[in-house]
Protein backbone atom coordinates (compact mmCIF):
# COMPACT_ATOMS: atom_id res chain seq x y z
CA UNK A 1 0.00 0.00 0.00
CA UNK A 2 1.17 3.43 -0.87
CA UNK A 3 1.52 5.60 2.18
CA UNK A 4 1.27 8.83 0.22
CA UNK A 5 -2.06 10.36 1.12
CA UNK A 6 -4.46 11.17 -1.62
CA UNK A 7 -4.54 14.88 -2.45
CA UNK A 8 -7.89 16.27 -3.47
CA UNK A 9 -8.09 19.70 -5.07
CA UNK A 10 -10.89 21.91 -3.83
CA UNK A 11 -11.70 24.51 -6.48
CA UNK A 12 -13.29 27.91 -6.14
CA UNK A 13 -16.89 27.72 -4.83
CA UNK A 14 -16.33 24.06 -4.03
CA UNK A 15 -16.80 21.91 -0.94
CA UNK A 16 -15.32 18.46 -0.27
CA UNK A 17 -16.03 16.24 2.74
CA UNK A 18 -14.11 12.96 2.98
CA UNK A 19 -12.95 10.27 5.38
CA UNK A 20 -9.38 9.74 6.57
CA UNK A 21 -6.77 9.66 5.13
CA UNK A 22 -6.76 12.45 2.62
CA UNK A 23 -5.26 15.89 2.13
CA UNK A 24 -7.56 18.61 0.83
CA UNK A 25 -5.77 21.26 -1.21
CA UNK A 26 -6.82 24.68 -2.40
CA UNK A 27 -4.38 26.57 -4.60
CA UNK A 28 -3.86 30.31 -4.76
CA UNK A 29 -6.35 31.83 -2.36
CA UNK A 30 -6.51 35.58 -2.77
CA UNK A 31 -9.51 37.27 -1.20
CA UNK A 32 -11.36 33.97 -0.95
CA UNK A 33 -11.46 32.09 2.35
CA UNK A 34 -10.88 28.38 2.98
CA UNK A 35 -12.80 26.88 5.91
CA UNK A 36 -11.86 23.44 7.20
CA UNK A 37 -14.12 21.14 9.24
CA UNK A 38 -12.94 18.12 11.21
CA UNK A 39 -14.45 15.59 13.56
CA UNK A 40 -11.42 13.82 15.07
CA UNK A 41 -13.50 10.91 16.39
CA UNK A 42 -15.55 10.14 13.29
CA UNK A 43 -12.36 10.83 11.28
CA UNK A 44 -14.12 12.92 8.67
CA UNK A 45 -12.95 16.28 7.47
CA UNK A 46 -13.90 18.85 4.88
CA UNK A 47 -12.77 22.02 3.16
CA UNK A 48 -14.89 24.79 1.65
CA UNK A 49 -13.55 27.53 -0.66
CA UNK A 50 -15.89 30.52 -0.45
CA UNK A 51 -15.68 33.75 -2.44
CA UNK A 52 -18.43 36.04 -1.18
CA UNK A 53 -19.85 36.88 2.25
CA UNK A 54 -23.59 36.34 1.96
CA UNK A 55 -26.08 34.85 -0.46
CA UNK A 56 -28.66 37.63 -0.08
CA UNK A 57 -26.15 40.24 -1.31
CA UNK A 58 -25.78 38.49 -4.65
CA UNK A 59 -27.91 38.72 -7.78
CA UNK A 60 -27.34 35.14 -8.70
CA UNK A 61 -28.09 32.57 -6.00
CA UNK A 62 -27.65 29.39 -8.06
CA UNK A 63 -24.56 28.15 -6.28
CA UNK A 64 -24.77 28.19 -2.46
CA UNK A 65 -21.13 27.08 -2.23
CA UNK A 66 -19.97 30.52 -3.33
CA UNK A 67 -21.11 32.19 -0.14
CA UNK A 68 -19.76 32.03 3.42
CA UNK A 69 -23.14 31.57 5.09
CA UNK A 70 -24.63 28.92 2.79
CA UNK A 71 -21.37 27.02 2.15
CA UNK A 72 -20.70 26.62 5.87
CA UNK A 73 -24.25 25.37 6.44
CA UNK A 74 -23.78 22.86 3.63
CA UNK A 75 -20.40 21.75 5.00
CA UNK A 76 -21.80 21.10 8.47
CA UNK A 77 -24.82 19.34 7.00
CA UNK A 78 -22.56 17.01 5.01
CA UNK A 79 -20.41 16.28 8.07
CA UNK A 80 -23.50 15.41 10.14
CA UNK A 81 -24.85 13.19 7.40
CA UNK A 82 -21.58 11.21 7.50
CA UNK A 83 -22.14 10.56 11.20
CA UNK A 84 -20.09 13.39 12.69
CA UNK A 85 -21.33 15.04 15.86
CA UNK A 86 -21.78 18.78 15.82
CA UNK A 87 -20.16 19.35 19.20
CA UNK A 88 -17.00 17.57 18.02
CA UNK A 89 -16.52 19.61 14.82
CA UNK A 90 -13.49 21.90 14.87
CA UNK A 91 -12.78 24.50 12.21
CA UNK A 92 -9.78 26.41 10.87
CA UNK A 93 -9.81 29.32 8.45
CA UNK A 94 -7.27 30.86 6.06
CA UNK A 95 -7.18 33.40 3.25
CA UNK A 96 -9.11 36.65 2.93
CA UNK A 97 -6.19 38.75 1.71
CA UNK A 98 -6.42 42.05 -0.09
CA UNK A 99 -3.63 41.82 -2.64
CA UNK A 100 -4.41 44.99 -4.60
CA UNK A 101 -7.07 47.66 -4.56
CA UNK A 102 -8.35 50.22 -7.04
CA UNK A 103 -10.74 51.79 -4.59
CA UNK A 104 -11.54 51.83 -0.89
CA UNK A 105 -14.08 49.00 -1.17
CA UNK A 106 -11.51 46.63 -2.70
CA UNK A 107 -9.45 46.83 0.48
CA UNK A 108 -12.31 45.30 2.42
CA UNK A 109 -13.08 42.43 0.09
CA UNK A 110 -11.02 39.79 1.92
CA UNK A 111 -11.78 41.18 5.37
CA UNK A 112 -15.52 41.04 4.69
CA UNK A 113 -15.26 37.39 3.70
CA UNK A 114 -13.34 36.56 6.89
CA UNK A 115 -15.85 38.46 9.01
CA UNK A 116 -18.79 36.64 7.39
CA UNK A 117 -17.12 33.26 7.96
CA UNK A 118 -16.42 34.05 11.62
CA UNK A 119 -19.97 35.27 12.15
CA UNK A 120 -21.51 32.13 10.64
CA UNK A 121 -19.25 29.79 12.59
CA UNK A 122 -20.06 31.62 15.80
CA UNK A 123 -23.77 31.44 15.04
CA UNK A 124 -23.44 27.65 14.62
CA UNK A 125 -21.26 27.50 17.78
CA UNK A 126 -18.39 25.85 15.93
CA UNK A 127 -14.99 26.67 17.45
CA UNK A 128 -12.26 28.17 15.22
CA UNK A 129 -9.14 26.54 16.62
CA UNK A 130 -6.65 28.25 14.28
CA UNK A 131 -6.61 30.91 11.59
CA UNK A 132 -4.28 32.70 9.20
CA UNK A 133 -6.15 35.50 7.46
CA UNK A 134 -5.72 38.97 5.99
CA UNK A 135 -2.51 40.48 4.68
CA UNK A 136 -1.73 41.37 1.08
CA UNK A 137 -0.50 38.05 -0.28
CA UNK A 138 -1.88 34.82 -1.75
CA UNK A 139 -1.92 31.48 0.05
CA UNK A 140 -2.06 27.80 -0.89
CA UNK A 141 -3.71 25.57 1.72
CA UNK A 142 -3.22 21.88 2.44
CA UNK A 143 -5.48 20.39 5.08
CA UNK A 144 -4.50 16.96 6.41
CA UNK A 145 -7.60 15.25 7.70
CA UNK A 146 -5.67 12.59 9.63
CA UNK A 147 -3.83 15.08 11.85
CA UNK A 148 -5.99 18.15 11.43
CA UNK A 149 -2.90 20.16 10.47
CA UNK A 150 -3.39 22.97 7.99
CA UNK A 151 -0.31 23.98 6.01
CA UNK A 152 -0.33 27.51 4.64
CA UNK A 153 2.16 28.27 1.85
CA UNK A 154 2.89 31.65 0.31
CA UNK A 155 5.22 32.96 -2.40
CA UNK A 156 7.25 35.38 -0.27
CA UNK A 157 5.75 35.35 3.23
CA UNK A 158 6.93 31.93 4.36
CA UNK A 159 5.14 28.68 5.03
CA UNK A 160 3.49 27.73 8.27
CA UNK A 161 1.41 25.11 9.97
CA UNK A 162 -1.66 26.22 11.88
CA UNK B 1 -30.37 43.84 -20.95
CA UNK B 2 -30.42 40.09 -21.52
CA UNK B 3 -27.45 38.12 -20.33
CA UNK B 4 -25.45 36.38 -23.01
CA UNK B 5 -24.77 32.74 -22.38
CA UNK B 6 -23.16 31.70 -25.62
CA UNK B 7 -21.54 33.37 -28.58
CA UNK B 8 -22.42 32.54 -32.16
CA UNK B 9 -19.59 31.82 -34.59
CA UNK B 10 -20.25 35.19 -36.22
CA UNK B 11 -20.00 37.00 -32.90
CA UNK B 12 -16.78 35.16 -32.05
CA UNK B 13 -15.24 36.05 -35.40
CA UNK B 14 -16.33 39.67 -35.07
CA UNK B 15 -14.82 39.92 -31.58
CA UNK B 16 -11.58 38.37 -32.80
CA UNK B 17 -11.39 40.77 -35.73
CA UNK B 18 -12.01 43.76 -33.50
CA UNK B 19 -9.49 42.41 -31.00
CA UNK B 20 -6.88 42.10 -33.74
CA UNK B 21 -7.12 45.80 -34.50
CA UNK B 22 -6.19 46.54 -30.91
CA UNK B 23 -3.51 43.91 -30.82
CA UNK B 24 -1.84 45.33 -33.90
CA UNK B 25 -1.57 48.70 -32.16
CA UNK B 26 -0.36 47.20 -28.89
CA UNK B 27 2.32 45.24 -30.73
CA UNK B 28 3.57 48.37 -32.43
CA UNK B 29 3.78 50.32 -29.21
CA UNK B 30 5.59 47.56 -27.29
CA UNK B 31 7.91 47.15 -30.26
CA UNK B 32 8.79 50.86 -30.13
CA UNK B 33 9.34 50.71 -26.39
CA UNK B 34 11.79 47.80 -26.49
CA UNK B 35 13.12 48.54 -29.96
CA UNK B 36 12.64 44.93 -31.10
CA UNK B 37 10.13 43.08 -33.22
CA UNK B 38 7.15 41.84 -31.29
CA UNK B 39 4.66 39.16 -32.28
CA UNK B 40 1.40 38.64 -30.51
CA UNK B 41 -0.66 35.50 -30.99
CA UNK B 42 -4.23 35.59 -32.19
CA UNK B 43 -6.35 35.68 -29.08
CA UNK B 44 -8.09 32.69 -27.65
CA UNK B 45 -11.56 33.90 -26.81
CA UNK B 46 -14.20 32.23 -24.67
CA UNK B 47 -17.37 33.08 -22.82
CA UNK B 48 -17.08 31.04 -19.63
CA UNK B 49 -18.40 30.95 -16.07
CA UNK B 50 -16.29 33.26 -13.92
CA UNK B 51 -15.44 30.56 -11.40
CA UNK B 52 -13.93 28.40 -14.16
CA UNK B 53 -11.28 31.01 -15.01
CA UNK B 54 -8.72 29.70 -12.46
CA UNK B 55 -8.82 26.27 -14.17
CA UNK B 56 -7.55 27.85 -17.38
CA UNK B 57 -4.57 29.51 -15.79
CA UNK B 58 -3.42 27.11 -13.03
CA UNK B 59 -0.08 28.49 -11.96
CA UNK B 60 1.06 28.51 -8.37
CA UNK B 61 4.47 30.00 -9.20
CA UNK B 62 4.95 33.66 -8.40
CA UNK B 63 4.46 35.89 -11.42
CA UNK B 64 4.36 39.58 -12.13
CA UNK B 65 0.81 40.78 -12.57
CA UNK B 66 0.00 44.21 -13.97
CA UNK B 67 -3.68 44.91 -13.40
CA UNK B 68 -5.87 47.64 -14.88
CA UNK B 69 -9.54 48.17 -14.24
CA UNK B 70 -11.83 48.79 -17.22
CA UNK B 71 -14.08 51.81 -16.78
CA UNK B 72 -16.69 53.62 -18.86
CA UNK B 73 -19.12 51.54 -20.93
CA UNK B 74 -17.47 48.28 -19.93
CA UNK B 75 -16.75 46.70 -16.59
CA UNK B 76 -13.91 44.34 -15.91
CA UNK B 77 -10.17 43.96 -15.64
CA UNK B 78 -7.19 43.64 -17.89
CA UNK B 79 -4.35 41.57 -16.53
CA UNK B 80 -0.83 41.13 -17.89
CA UNK B 81 0.96 38.14 -16.37
CA UNK B 82 4.71 37.66 -16.81
CA UNK B 83 7.05 35.03 -15.40
CA UNK B 84 9.96 36.40 -13.38
CA UNK B 85 12.46 35.63 -16.14
CA UNK B 86 10.37 37.22 -18.86
CA UNK B 87 9.80 40.29 -16.71
CA UNK B 88 13.57 40.62 -16.15
CA UNK B 89 14.15 40.16 -19.90
CA UNK B 90 11.73 42.99 -20.70
CA UNK B 91 13.29 45.26 -18.07
CA UNK B 92 16.71 44.58 -19.54
CA UNK B 93 15.46 45.61 -22.99
CA UNK B 94 14.08 48.86 -21.66
CA UNK B 95 16.76 49.85 -19.14
CA UNK B 96 19.74 48.10 -20.71
CA UNK B 97 20.49 46.48 -17.34
CA UNK B 98 18.73 44.34 -14.81
CA UNK B 99 19.28 43.24 -11.20
CA UNK B 100 19.76 39.51 -11.00
CA UNK B 101 17.73 39.36 -7.82
CA UNK B 102 14.60 37.48 -6.86
CA UNK B 103 12.70 40.72 -6.38
CA UNK B 104 11.96 43.83 -8.41
CA UNK B 105 13.17 47.24 -7.28
CA UNK B 106 11.13 50.40 -7.68
CA UNK B 107 12.64 51.29 -11.05
CA UNK B 108 11.99 47.79 -12.40
CA UNK B 109 8.44 47.82 -11.12
CA UNK B 110 7.72 51.09 -12.85
CA UNK B 111 9.08 49.69 -16.12
CA UNK B 112 6.66 46.77 -15.82
CA UNK B 113 3.76 49.09 -15.05
CA UNK B 114 4.69 51.15 -18.07
CA UNK B 115 4.78 48.07 -20.30
CA UNK B 116 1.33 47.09 -19.02
CA UNK B 117 0.09 50.63 -19.40
CA UNK B 118 1.32 51.14 -22.95
CA UNK B 119 0.16 47.79 -24.25
CA UNK B 120 -3.28 47.92 -22.70
CA UNK B 121 -3.69 51.63 -23.35
CA UNK B 122 -3.11 51.27 -27.08
CA UNK B 123 -5.18 48.11 -27.21
CA UNK B 124 -8.17 49.59 -25.46
CA UNK B 125 -7.95 52.95 -27.25
CA UNK B 126 -7.92 51.25 -30.65
CA UNK B 127 -10.87 49.13 -29.62
CA UNK B 128 -12.97 51.97 -28.25
CA UNK B 129 -12.22 54.25 -31.23
CA UNK B 130 -13.17 51.56 -33.67
CA UNK B 131 -16.35 50.58 -31.85
CA UNK B 132 -17.35 54.12 -30.96
CA UNK B 133 -17.91 53.25 -27.32
CA UNK B 134 -16.12 54.62 -24.33
CA UNK B 135 -13.75 52.19 -22.61
CA UNK B 136 -11.43 53.68 -20.05
CA UNK B 137 -8.57 52.26 -18.02
CA UNK B 138 -7.46 52.90 -14.47
CA UNK B 139 -3.78 53.49 -13.76
CA UNK B 140 -1.90 50.16 -13.52
CA UNK B 141 -1.19 48.33 -10.29
CA UNK B 142 1.48 45.73 -10.09
CA UNK B 143 1.97 42.77 -7.86
CA UNK B 144 4.41 39.87 -7.56
CA UNK B 145 2.64 36.81 -6.18
CA UNK B 146 1.06 33.45 -7.09
CA UNK B 147 -0.78 33.75 -10.44
CA UNK B 148 -3.72 31.80 -9.04
CA UNK B 149 -4.11 34.13 -6.10
CA UNK B 150 -4.07 37.26 -8.30
CA UNK B 151 -6.83 35.75 -10.45
CA UNK B 152 -8.64 34.57 -7.33
CA UNK B 153 -8.97 38.15 -6.13
CA UNK B 154 -10.22 39.37 -9.53
CA UNK B 155 -12.82 36.58 -9.48
CA UNK B 156 -13.90 37.68 -5.98
CA UNK B 157 -14.14 41.30 -7.10
CA UNK B 158 -16.31 40.47 -10.11
CA UNK B 159 -18.38 37.63 -8.73
CA UNK B 160 -21.03 39.59 -6.89
CA UNK B 161 -22.76 40.68 -10.11
CA UNK B 162 -21.18 38.50 -12.74
CA UNK B 163 -21.74 34.87 -13.71
CA UNK B 164 -20.03 34.60 -17.10
CA UNK B 165 -17.06 36.48 -18.44
CA UNK B 166 -15.49 37.03 -21.80
CA UNK B 167 -12.03 35.59 -21.30
CA UNK B 168 -9.45 36.68 -23.87
CA UNK B 169 -6.02 35.13 -23.68
CA UNK B 170 -3.08 36.28 -25.82
CA UNK B 171 0.58 35.27 -25.84
CA UNK B 172 3.53 37.16 -27.23
CA UNK B 173 7.08 36.86 -28.53
CA UNK B 174 9.86 39.45 -28.68
CA UNK B 175 12.53 38.87 -31.31
CA UNK B 176 12.77 35.12 -31.02
CA UNK B 177 12.44 35.07 -27.23
CA UNK B 178 9.10 33.58 -26.33
CA UNK B 179 7.75 35.69 -23.51
CA UNK B 180 6.32 33.52 -20.81
CA UNK B 181 3.33 35.68 -20.28
CA UNK B 182 -0.30 36.23 -21.01
CA UNK B 183 -2.70 39.08 -21.45
CA UNK B 184 -6.09 38.30 -19.96
CA UNK B 185 -9.17 40.44 -20.32
CA UNK B 186 -12.17 39.84 -18.09
CA UNK B 187 -15.39 41.57 -18.93
CA UNK B 188 -18.94 40.83 -17.85
CA UNK B 189 -21.73 39.85 -20.22
CA UNK B 190 -23.51 43.23 -20.01
CA UNK B 191 -20.34 44.92 -21.30
CA UNK B 192 -20.01 42.22 -23.91
CA UNK B 193 -23.55 42.96 -25.14
CA UNK B 194 -22.57 46.62 -25.57
CA UNK B 195 -19.51 45.61 -27.57
CA UNK B 196 -21.59 43.28 -29.77
CA UNK B 197 -24.23 45.99 -30.30
CA UNK B 198 -21.47 48.32 -31.47
CA UNK B 199 -20.17 45.65 -33.86
CA UNK B 200 -23.68 45.22 -35.27
CA UNK B 201 -24.01 48.97 -35.77
CA UNK B 202 -20.72 49.13 -37.67
CA UNK B 203 -21.40 46.10 -39.81
CA UNK B 204 -24.87 47.46 -40.61
CA UNK B 205 -26.78 44.52 -39.16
Amino acid sequence: MDLVKEKIIVGIADLVVVHNPAVLVTIGLGSCVAVSFRDPVARFGGLAHILLPAIEESKNKDNPLKFADTAIEKGVEMMLRKGCLKNRIETKIAGGASMFSFKEADMQIGARNVEAVRRKLQELKLPIIASDTGGNYGRTIEFDIASGAMFVKSAFNGNKEI
Amino acid sequence: MTELKTLTEFQKDALKEVGNIGIGQATTSLSQMVNKRVWISLPDLKLIPLIKVPDLVKNEAPVIGVILELTGDTKGFLLLLLSKNSAKYLINLVLGAVNETETFDEMEQSVLKEVGNIMSGTYITALSNFLGISIGLSPPLNIYDMADAIINQIVCMMSRDVEDVLFINTEFTINTEKIDGKILIFTDSASLSKILDAINRISGN
